[in-house]
């Protein structure tokens, strides 16, 4: 970018906010700030990548008007023409390819997460299986939506938290061509993945999913007990939504048949409260 | 109310917490849940367990149990590692839930885990008071009361105005009123001018990253909020400031504020449709200034807040209550024959008899999604439109994202 693209770019980000005010947002001055994001907006393109140019490190600093220009802007285009609001997104996400520090970029799809759409989901996705910035770029994909494809493609090389952060995204986003490496997961020898694997069918109700979420609910100790047995409740409600009855009936009788605990009379009192649902 | 229970110490409520827990960890409680549930034990002892240490705890803990004999079995905060013993001090509010001698839970965290928090106590079977404000955003709330609802347990918010208000003659004839759905359009208009502590609570911005403490958990307490570099500012009452964990003096104090102004209007059970605010561009990690907001109800109904800290004041409509002259003589007679609302339940009665509380989570639901709401407009600054069935920002997908954004694997609602 010429460097008086980026020196415009900088006056207007330090229009932003008053010097003196660096601590508290005391006194912001609504004017200036709105000149500011006015002038950047008529630069197009460059007035983000300007802007971008001026993120920092984190350990650095120092950048605090540039993040707040930049996340104003972000906020403010959501507002935009739909055209207009893709071309901010489509540039912002371009800067992802540079040379930014991984905090810049982490900043940078924060704002994506904010104002970006399906027209950047391809460039978000390449960030699912990033060391730093995965949950970011997660976030971002999971905002925007739509994007199961995005954490289907992530979902064989993904390992340890990142497999975690795509199997709770497939169950968020109801990605039913998923279920089925989703339910070997549920059998998995992490604990908190065994869990998250079965929220997840639970989320999107898989019918197919019932046997294996009850046996993980029967077998499991402890808190994990008690969080399967609450997909398995969850499972039951939502296919009970879908209409399938015989389905549900078959969970809820299960539950309470099996939780003859005191401790877990009230698992019993709410399948006998979903049976009611079920006719 | 919370502030009077508050008056004692933290640092003298933690030195005779821990006593009490070791004392009581020496007798045996019948949990309720061995007697059936529902039933008061014989004892009529109820263990209990507070988990959020911090500023709020020993107010909204000792609030929990009064009316109830209660023993304090365990202390539950991210910031004891090192001290936690998983006998009476744990950091994993996880294994306080799994114990059985346990009934009753304090929620005393930052706001960005008070729905997880709660939902899994409701999941062990737990009853809760939980400080408020309810949740960090609005779908959060709905999934609480989903939760309640499935396992039957008693929630409260840790506010108590409506208690106060719902007493009053004149709140009273309001609440019947703005029920009888007679009053076709309202032109009702409360204003909250002044004490929602905007700058006090707003975040700093721009500090460099510090060394985490050794006794913080720092990944379990963001838990669902995303994990960002550590700042002492976001611990310790001033995460008030930061969206991760709250949403400024706006949700923190209109809470307190608008619950019993919501029960007076009739409004437990449903959200403005329509809001708009006075604001500068948000900072993306801190709360910040804000002018007014204004809410409309799809009768007509108005809410407004306006700072007095920064911008415009607001003066587009004035205050106006609502009154029985304000409806034709027969729907007055309509409405003066209408029963008096119910008897709002203390939190120990309804434990006692397993009945609803006053503060229950929908109640509660509604007055954090009003305040989420109110901070989504002030932070998109453009006018939204609001579905109260669905829950759903209408027309704008950019800003319907923080009604229910994404939660850190593995937590989720």
């Amino acid at each position: 970018m010429p460097n008086e693209k980026v020196e415009k770019a900088t006056q207007l980000a330090e229009r932003f906010r008053d010097p003196k005010d660096l601590k508290r947002q005391a006194n912001p001055n609504l004017k200036e700030m709105t000149a500011a994001l006015d002038g950047l907006r008529a630069m197009g393109a460059e007035g983000v990548t300007g802007l971008v140019d001026l993120l920092k490190p984190d350990a650095e600093g120092g950048d605090v008007h540039a993040r707040h220009c930049l996340h104003g802007q972000a906020m403010r285009a959501g507002g935009w023409p739909e055209k207009e609001r893709a071309a901010f997104a489509t540039a912002l996400a371009g800067t992802l390819k540079g040379n930014h520090s991984k905090q810049a970029k982490g900043f940078v799809i924060r704002q994506l997460q904010v104002a970006g759409g399906t027209e950047v989901a391809a460039t978000l996705g390449d960030w699912l299986l990033d060391d730093e910035l995965w949950e970011d770029a997660a976030q971002a994909l999971l905002a925007i939506g739509g994007t199961g494809g995005q954490f289907l493609k992530a979902l064989p090389k993904a390992k340890g938290r990142q497999l975690l952060t795509i199997t709770q995204a497939l169950g968020v986003l109801k990605v039913n061509n998923a279920a089925e490496p989703l339910r070997e997961l549920v059998t998995a020898n992490d604990p908190t993945l065994r869990q998250v694997a079965a929220w997840s069918l639970a989320n999107m109700a898989d019918a197919a999913s019932a046997a294996v979420l009850l046996k993980a609910a029967d077998t499991a100790k402890g808190p994990e007990r008690t969080k399967q047995t609450s997909a398995c409740l969850q499972l039951a409600e939502n296919l009970l939504a879908l209409g399938r009855k015989k389905e549900a009936t078959r969970i809820c009788q299960h539950l309470r048949d099996t939780r003859k605990a005191p401790a877990e009379a009230h698992i019993r009192e709410a399948a006998e409260l979903c049976l009611k649902h079920t006719g | 109310m919370t502030r009077k229970a508050s008056s004692v110490s933290r640092r003298r409520f933690l030195k005779t917490s821990s006593a009490t827990v070791a004392a009581a960890a020496t007798c045996q409680i019948v949990p309720r849940h061995v007697i059936g549930q529902g039933q008061v034990p014989p004892s009529e002892t109820f263990g209990g367990a507070l988990i959020g240490v911090g500023g709020r705890g020993p107010g909204t803990y000792n609030t929990m149990c009064r009316g109830l004999n209660v023993k304090q079995l365990a202390l539950c905060d991210v910031k004891f590692v090192g001290r936690a013993d998983n006998k009476k001090v744990y950091t994993d509010f996880r294994r306080v839930l799994e114990r059985k001698d346990i009934d009753l839970i304090a929620i005393a965290t930052p706001p960005h885990w008070h729905a997880l928090i709660s939902i899994a106590a409701a999941e062990a079977g737990k009853d809760v008071l939980c400080e408020k404000p309810m949740t960090r955003f609005i779908a959060e709330g709905r999934a609480v009361v989903n939760a309640f609802k499935r396992y039957n347990r008693v929630f409260q918010i840790g506010t108590f105005g409506r208690y106060g208000a719902s007493g009053n003659r004149g709140n009273i004839t309001t609440h019947k009123i703005m029920r009888s759905g007679l009053l076709k359009p309202c032109e009702a208009v409360h204003i909250k001018a002044g004490g929602l502590k905007v700058k006090q609570w707003s975040g700093d911005p721009g500090l460099l990253p510090q060394p985490v403490p050794k006794s913080l958990d720092w990944d379990f307490y963001c838990g669902p909020a995303p994990l960002k570099p550590y700042v002492r500012p976001r611990t310790g009452g001033t995460h008030r400031g930061y969206w991760d964990y709250e949403g400024g003096g706006l949700s923190d104090m209109a809470q307190h504020h608008f619950d019993p102004i919501q029960w007076t209007f009739g409004k437990d059970d449903t959200s403005p449709v329509a809001i708009e605010a006075h604001a500068p561009p948000p900072h993306p990690e801190c709360t910040g200034m804000w002018g007014w907001v204004e809410l409309k109800y799809a009768d007509g109904l108005t809410f407004a807040m306006d700072s007095r800290e920064w911008g415009e004041r607001y003066t587009r409509k004035k205050e106006r209550g609502v009154s029985l002259n304000d409806l034709s003589p027969a729907d007055r007679k309509k409405v003066e024959a209408m029963p008096d609302p119910p008897k709002l339940l203390s939190f120990a009665e309804a434990v006692k008899t397993r009945g609803q509380a006053g503060g229950h989570a929908e109640a509660a639901h509604r007055c954090a999604a009003m305040l989420h709401l109110a901070n989504i407009a002030i932070r998109v600054r453009r006018k939204i439109k609001y579905d109260p069935v669905k829950e759903e920002i209408i027309g704008d997908p950019e800003a319907n994202r923080f009604v229910n954004p994404p939660t850190r694997a593995p937590w989720f609602i």
